[in-house]
């Protein structure tokens, strides 16, 4: 009998995380699964720990060298027998239902390809809650700036990505997902359930500090490959400007906030001439980073704010809405 | 004069002399060959000495070709269609007495109206402040700026230009009979509005072709007294911009009138408890009170003049604290 899941998991010196990354998938509430993990030629006891676990549902494939995430993800992808592949990362928790939640997702949604969920990220003091976009489309507008699923909460339908010949490039050390789900929006339904199922580890050994600034370079190449999409070819300057705003770490001067705006009206003009990605989520996208460099700037939104064209598209709920039409009310009026 | 000029500047003044002379200046000083522009005074039923002070002007600044226009009835949309009847240019600036123009203003202005096709109605730009009093700490740049961003665009519906920063082609004002002569300032009573049903009717009546071109490099700089720079100002325009709101866009029915009384009743009580909220993030409370009261303010406007009451409110008189040219945000800022 082949499991309905496969979840695979690619493991380089998981260390102390490992026992309890694994545990979380064996102790899931859905049972029909295979457990497909990979050791990337780790160094650690992780081999050990790995051996040390005991349940039929495991499947172990060992390497002596050290290939890369994107490789060991196809070569998993590959072996597996499921009819949905669920990813995992060697320091992460999944909450026990998050299989059985998608599973049920996947089979209520036929049409997608690949669903992510929210994930709450813990460690080092910090607490917070991730939230990524649902629909399609909102995921489609997001692509511009960052990656809208979270890695290693996806399960994706394996023959609807065999079929669209969507794989990870190895070519990528890192942001190979993020890669991946530029392609394969263009080829399949993708979503996001607006539930925690995954708690991320925050800790010093991850690759996304150790190599902050790699993972910054390849999204960065990501990020220009989405950019030309709207027929745009930016310069030095446009690049480092839309790096700031992609990555939520820009200076807080007025001289940023002018070339922001200007660079937002700019990706929405772009954007009604090669309509790249879908409105009106790509306007709310949008809105959304104009709305944050404003209040990174200001106590409230007031006029700065509601007189850009960027505001007009978004819905802030009622009180916001309201004092949005008196600011513009006011502006209208010539004040 | 032999020639005609090509645009006509119309400054419509009330006793405001001691202003007027550096408005006059700044026109004086512009780019455009003087041969090519004309500025008609309209003297608005003022009792000091403005008619000296015209006069005075056209004895220094002789080649510069200024007129001077008698229109005793009180009220901005009076003076302004008296302006620009009597303005011989093709096309037709209005400047407020209290302001002064960028050096370049007309020389830009032509060259929009000359340049870009489809040809625009009307063309306008940015109102930044010119402080002719200390500007005090709490007080922001961005309660006098009137900006519709750092790009060159045309306007879409809802937007318009500020009264003191416009310049139409001469003949939609004739074809649209100018200004309404029942909203708007009225001697000491503050108001507003004229321009903007003029707009509302442009654009209704043009549709598509009703092109207000907006160019943030039009730049007028206004000035901003220590009278102006109080919370108590602030909220009285904000208040009387709630009456004209109203006025501009009256409910046809008795039942219309009831049910916008009761949003209206909600707006305050969801603006002012958001604003009670917000508080705490303001250091300080004047301005709390411009950016978070200001929007209860144009509410409670609205809903009293929905109910018939017009409360008028007098404009403050500039102070004679100026000194002589004061000093102007080039490049404005949030704090």
């Amino acid at each position: 009998m082949t499991p309905v899941v496969s979840v695979v998991m690619s493991v380089y010196n998981g260390g102390p995380f490992l026992t309890e990354a694994i545990g979380s998938i064996l102790s899931q509430s859905y049972a029909d699964f295979e457990f497909i993990i990979i050791d990337d030629g780790s160094t650690d006891d992780s081999a050990n720990i790995i051996a040390s676990q005991r349940d039929r549902r495991l499947r172990v494939i060992r390497h002596a060298e050290n290939a890369g995430l994107a490789a060991r993800l196809n070569e998993g992808v590959a072996v597996a027998s499921g009819r949905y592949v669920a990813r995992m990362d060697a320091d992460d928790i999944s909450l026990p239902d998050r299989l059985a939640r998608q599973v049920g997702f996947m089979q209520a949604h036929p049409h997608v390809g690949a669903c992510g969920t929210w994930v709450e990220v813990a460690g080092e003091g910090v607490r917070q809650r991730w939230e990524y976009p649902l629909s399609h489309d909102a995921i489609h507008a997001r692509l511009l700036f960052d990656c809208a699923m979270a890695h290693p909460t996806v399960m994706f339908d394996r023959a609807r990505l065999h079929k669209a010949r969507l794989s990870y490039d190895s070519s990528y050390p890192c942001a190979q997902d993020y890669d991946l789900w530029c392609r394969a929006v263009q080829e399949l339904s993708l979503a996001n359930i607006p539930e925690v199922l995954l708690v991320r580890r925050l800790h010093a050994c991850q690759i996304g500090r150790r190599d902050a600034n790699a993972q910054q370079r390849w999204a960065g190449t990501v990020r220009r490959r989405q950019l030309e999409r709207l027929g745009i070819r930016p310069t030095d300057e446009q690049s480092a400007l839309h790096e700031a705003i992609s990555t939520w770490s820009w200076p807080r001067t007025e001289s940023f906030v002018q070339a922001s705006e200007a660079w937002l009206c700019l990706l929405r003009q772009a954007n009604r001439t090669h309509a790249a990605y879908p409105e009106p989520e790509f306007s709310t996208v949008v809105g959304e980073r104009w709305k944050a460099i404003c209040q990174s700037m200001h106590q409230s939104l007031g006029r700065r704010f509601w007189s850009s064209p960027l505001s007009s598209v978004l819905d802030l709920g009622w009180t916001e809405n309201l004092r949005g039409r008196a600011w513009r009310g006011l502006a209208l009026l010539g004040l | 004069m032999s020639t005609r000029p090509t645009i006509s500047v119309v400054v419509c003044t009330h006793n405001r002399a001691a202003l007027l002379r550096q408005a006059l200046d700044s026109l004086a000083g512009q780019t455009l060959d003087r041969t090519r522009y004309e500025v008609v005074v309209v003297n608005n039923g003022s009792t000091d000495e403005t008619p000296t002070v015209v006069r005075a002007f056209q004895v220094t600044e002789h080649q510069c070709s200024l007129r001077l226009v008698d229109e005793p009835t009180l009220g901005l949309g009076h003076a302004r269609n008296t302006g620009w009847k009597a303005a011989r240019g093709e096309y037709v600036a209005f400047m407020d007495d209290d302001a002064k123009a960028d050096s370049t203003w007309l020389e830009h202005a032509l060259q929009l109206f000359e340049k870009s096709r489809p040809a625009p109605v009307a063309v306008g730009g940015q109102i930044r402040p010119w402080y002719v009093s200390p500007k005090p700490a709490w007080y922001k740049d961005e309660y006098e700026v009137r900006s519709w961003g750092c790009q060159a665009r045309p306007l879409s519906a809802g937007e318009s230009f500020s009264g003191s920063n416009m310049i139409f082609a001469k003949q939609v004002l004739q074809e649209f009979g100018g200004f309404d002569v029942n909203v708007g300032m009225r001697g000491k009573r503050i108001s507003m509005g004229e321009e903007t049903v003029l707009f509302n009717r442009i654009s209704e009546s043009l549709r598509d072709r009703a092109i207000l071109l907006y160019d943030p490099e039009l730049i007028v700089y206004h000035a901003v007294s220590r009278r102006n720079m109080t919370a108590r100002y602030h909220l009285s325009r904000w208040f009387v911009a709630g009456q004209v709101a109203c006025r501009l866009d009256a409910p046809a029915s008795f039942r219309e009138r009831l049910s916008r009384l009761r949003a209206g009743v909600t707006a305050i009580r969801s603006l002012m408890g958001a604003a009670l909220e917000q508080r705490k993030l303001f250091p300080n409370h004047r301005s709390w009170m411009v950016e978070q009261l200001g929007p209860v303010a144009l509410e409670t406007g609205r809903l009293l003049a929905g109910m018939g009451l017009h409360l008028s409110v007098r404009r403050p008189e500039l102070t004679a604290d100026l000194h002589p040219s004061g000093s102007t945000a080039g490049q404005w800022s949030f704090r």
